[in-house]
């Protein structure tokens, strides 16, 4: 793990790099956690395996670390192996016997009777859900980068390794094919200019 | 009776839909990082070298949840039992030749010995030696009994 620029740690070596690694690694899950996060939940549109998979993947950075492999690139090492445990869990046996959907499930959950605009913003939220999953993975990914950990175009161009323009592109029109899909859903107008409010 | 929920109609509106949305799923406070337990284990080096610094007292430094030494204390503790059972059986289930050894010797030491004339008789070692009789021992028949 890269000590300042890219001298490795190693917290099993017993050299008292264990508090220095732990701090090392504690900014990395600072920097990175969401991201981690953004990329599976994109993926599974579900917050809890998401989160699941974002912990998975650093404490195996750690587990690298111990086992004292170098990494020069640590962002890059952790989204592509979260990438991978989000493709894995497509094979699992859990994703195959699986649970209840998470729409019953957060039915179950609701002992006690919701106030009526809490009540809506569910609805609308699951709605809201329902046409996520149709768009493509690479739409949510762009819109949760956009909307959930509000990165603007230049971070996301970054963090993606694209042009801006693309970047700018890329969620005008998954933005767009978001709003046709609530309006086949629902009244919902499609025909909205989803250009026109852009990340700075 | 409206079947869906109120949609967005603006774009301002689906932006902020989205951006509820997304930030409902994200957890609030975030969790802190996973650290495995291999590295919330006390930092023993730190420890010792800070002790140093501050010139405190050598007390050594064990850690409370060091079970290495604990378990290398249990198992020196097993052996140590375990040799001191074995030594206490073996000793106990074999008779010790010297307490069952009489204090006076009796016949069958002299036949373990190899002679039965008893020549070897304390008493008989008391006696004068009469050389005739050293020099030609008596012949005994049968004859004569």
């Amino acid at each position: 793990m890269p000590k300042g620029a890219d001298q490795p740690l190693n917290p099993g070596d017993g050299s008292g790099c264990r508090a220095e690694c732990r701090a090392e690694f504690e900014t990395l899950y600072e920097q990175h956690s969401r991201e981690v996060w953004a990329l599976a939940y994109a993926r599974w549109m579900d917050a809890d395996l998401a989160m699941d998979i974002m912990q998975e993947t650093f404490l195996r950075l750690w587990k690298q670390w111990e086992a004292g492999e170098e990494i020069q690139n640590p962002r890059a090492w952790l989204l592509r192996v979260a990438r991978n445990l989000a493709e894995d869990y497509a094979k699992s046996a859990f994703r195959r016997n699986g649970t209840q959907p998470p729409e019953i499930l957060s039915s179950v959950r609701a002992s006690q009777p919701l106030p009526v605009e809490e009540l809506e913003r569910q609805e609308q939220f699951a709605q809201l859900r329902a046409v996520l999953e149709e768009l493509a993975p690479a739409d949510r990914e762009i819109l949760t980068l956009r909307y959930g950990l509000d990165y603007d175009a230049n971070t996301i161009a970054e963090r993606l390794g694209v042009a801006v323009t693309a970047v700018h592109m890329r969620l005008s029109r998954a933005r767009q094919r978001l709003a046709e899909r609530l309006s086949y859903h629902t009244d919902f107008p499609a025909g909205q200019p989803a250009s026109e409010t852009q990340p700075t | 009776m409206n079947a869906f929920p109120p949609q967005p109609e603006t774009p301002d509106e689906l932006d902020r839909l989205l951006s509820d949305f997304f930030k409902a799923q994200l957890k609030q406070p975030w969790p802190k990082a996973p650290l495995p337990p291999t590295a919330l284990a006390p930092i023993i080096p730190s420890e010792l070298v800070s002790v140093r610094a501050n010139g405190a007292d050598h007390r050594p430094l064990r850690s409370p949840t060091d079970t290495t030494a604990r378990a290398r204390f249990t198992l020196a503790a097993s052996v140590a039992l375990a040799l001191g059972a074995a030594w206490l059986f073996t000793s106990s289930s074999e008779p010790s030749r010297m307490a069952i050894a009489p204090e006076k010797p009796v016949i069958s030491d002299y036949l373990q010995r190899g002679s039965a004339s008893g020549e070897n008789h304390p008493l008989l070692k008391e006696l004068p030696k009469n050389p005739k009789v050293e020099a030609a021992p008596p012949k005994i028949m049968i004859d004569d009994l």
